[in-house]
């Protein structure tokens, strides 16, 4: 009788803990760092194929905070007769059709108490792939850095960048 | 790091193909035969005056004075060295010098555990024990940090990868728990389950290598789930695909059978269950590398893409070149030129119209009495005039761009004649 329970209690905290290795999966899959997106943009197509710079669509990287997101404009210069067939386009064309605009789900989340100017870090002469990975290489984008202020820090230290509180939390 | 380099190849197909399968080998013997070896002879060293008899069963288990490490566990490691040189081809990575001086730790480790078994001097037993506890901590260490490739550039002036990161702290519990796990199994299997090794019941201290065996097998079984959920917990989310969780459960439900196995065993004085429960740990053993090995592979998903394709790319580059000697004796084809014309180009081009690219009755005359730049334009496409996007590479053998530069200037030639008249 002893050792029945014995083995039942064994056999319930192994299913506890599977239970919550599946709730931890659970959690990971709610945070997924690599989301589906309205249109499924690949950046293996565009900027390894076809060879296009990240500047090409992200227009404001040594300009401002935000890289930008590219208007529907620059999507209709290349799309207006290329590739017309491909389903993803015909969404493409739509949008632009109905005058909407395409509601991108944000990959790259930083906190808001988080000040980061991609202006200032392009200037210092950081490359794209140093933060983003090699974009080339994801047909749907993700989140290939943990973005995390250690990881932030270790790169300022590194290039002997401002480390103080206030140039990072405004 | 230069010898490395020198042995290391240049990735091709068939590399790239068993890269996963052999790193997946050479851990799995470097990592058991490492783990048994230092818990075998710490064990030793702790029974050594209460039970001399059972202290030399245990030195014996691996019997490190037979230089048996060598091949089961030093070759894997330098195998591992070369496997990783190839798997980060092309990365800014502090790895390979972190495996090189591990190599030479874990060689001054077995060298001492040699001579402690030869001599029987107890402080070679110990510095052993310490020495091979080191290098699993650095080895566990870079195996972590070859997950987290955005750690690389800040870890590539130390000599060794000191790190107390949770997720090496995790690892390496995960290991001492498989090594304590297997060597238990392994004093099982060698002394009660291998025929030509059983040891007699009536020989002094068999009884307490058989406890140690059970109580080895079942501490480690019962500790290492809540250690699997703690890694999960801890994992770097780009390291983290969901195949990860299954084989996480399934290796935790693997382990529920080796802990009720060891346990029945322990109460009820029988040794039944000693193989399948050795299955079991095995099994455990492999998923947790295979696990390693997602996460690895997870977080430089992009550094594999990118290796793949200088395989694709160099075995494309010897292609082109067989075939640059094969076109040199071939003439251009203009019915090949107007199929790649119709097929390709008119995507985004016309004679007469402005499309993605310009009209071509713009831009081709110049070529006309050039027509190896025009070649050499659509070999290697690059931006010329700021207002058109840069042309894509369209990847073409040596005689279909002969072929459809050809095509293009008598189209162009002609269609100039036509204007004239």
């Amino acid at each position: 009788m002893k050792r029945t329970l014995a083995y039942s209690v064994i056999a319930g905290y192994f299913a506890l803990v599977i239970l919550g290795i599946y709730v931890v999966g659970h959690y990971w899959e709610c945070n997924d760092q690599a989301p589906e997106q309205p249109i499924a943009y690949s950046h293996v197509r565009h900027v390894y194929q076809n060879g296009l710079a990240c500047t090409h669509c992200h227009k404001f990287t040594d300009k401002s905070i935000h890289a930008g997101v590219p208007n529907l404009d620059v999507c209709a210069k290349c799309h207006a007769g290329m590739a017309s067939d491909n389903p993803e386009i015909k969404k493409l064309q739509a949008y632009i059709e109905e005058g909407r605009p395409v509601v991108w789900n944000k990959v790259h989340v930083l906190p808001w108490h988080a000040h980061f100017s991609h202006k200032r870090h392009i200037k210092a002469g950081k490359q794209c792939e140093e933060c983003h990975s090699d974009v080339s290489a994801m047909p749907r984008i993700r989140r290939a850095r943990s973005f995390e202020m250690g990881w932030c820090l270790s790169c300022h230290r590194k290039n002997n960048a401002p480390q103080e509180c206030w140039t990072c939390h405004k | 790091m230069g010898l490395v380099n020198q042995l290391t190849l240049t990735p091709n197909t068939q590399i790239v193909q068993l890269m996963d399968p052999l790193v997946f080998l050479m851990l799995a013997f470097h990592l058991f035969f490492l783990g048994v070896t230092t818990v075998s002879i710490g064990l030793s060293l702790m029974t050594r005056k209460p039970a001399p008899a059972v202290s030399q069963r245990f030195l014996e288990l691996m019997a490190p004075g037979r230089f048996l490490w060598l091949v089961f566990s030093l070759l894997p490691l330098a195998m591992l060295t070369v496997l990783y040189g190839l798997y980060l081809h092309g990365t800014e990575n502090p790895i390979l010098p972190f495996l090189e001086r591990i190599f030479v730790l874990t060689l001054l480790g077995y060298l001492a555990a040699a001579f402690h078994q030869r001599t029987g001097k107890r402080f070679l037993g110990a510095l052993a024990t310490l020495i091979l506890l080191g290098s699993a901590f650095h080895f566990m260490a870079t195996m972590t940090l070859i997950s987290v490739p955005e750690q690389w550039q800040f870890r590539a002036q130390r000599f060794l990868p000191f790190t107390f990161s949770i997720q090496v702290v995790v690892h390496f519990a995960q290991y001492l728990l498989f090594s304590l796990l297997l060597t238990g199994v392994s004093i099982l299997v060698r002394y009660f389950g291998w025929p030509e090794g059983r040891l007699d019941p009536t020989q002094p201290g068999t009884s307490g290598i058989k406890t140690w065996g059970l109580a080895l097998t079942l501490a480690p079984a019962l500790l290492h789930p809540v250690v699997f959920l703690w890694d999960f917990g801890t994992a770097h989310h780009f390291a983290v695909s969901w195949k990860v969780f299954i084989v996480g459960m399934v290796a935790v439900a693997f382990l529920l059978p080796v802990a009720i196995m060891s346990l029945s065993m322990l109460l009820s004085n029988h040794l039944r269950f000693i193989i399948p429960a050795a299955m079991c740990s095995l099994l455990v053993f492999g998923l947790f590398l295979n696990l390693e090995q997602r996460f690895q592979n997870t977080a430089n998903a992009e550094q594999r893409t990118v290796m793949a394709r200088t395989v694709d790319s160099e075995n494309t580059a010897w292609t082109n070149a067989r075939e640059a000697e094969y076109a040199k004796s071939a003439k251009p084809d203009p019915a090949l030129g107007k199929k790649i014309f119709a097929e390709r180009c008119s995507a985004c081009h016309k004679f007469d119209t402005k499309l993605v690219g310009p009209p071509y009755n713009d831009v081709i005359p110049k070529y006309v009495d050039k027509p190896d730049d025009l070649m050499e334009f659509i070999r290697k496409p690059r931006k010329i005039n700021p207002d058109y996007p840069p042309m894509p590479n369209q990847g073409l053998t040596e005689l279909e761009v002969q072929s459809v530069a050809t095509y293009l200037i008598s189209q162009v030639q002609d269609n100039g004649k036509e204007g004239g008249q």
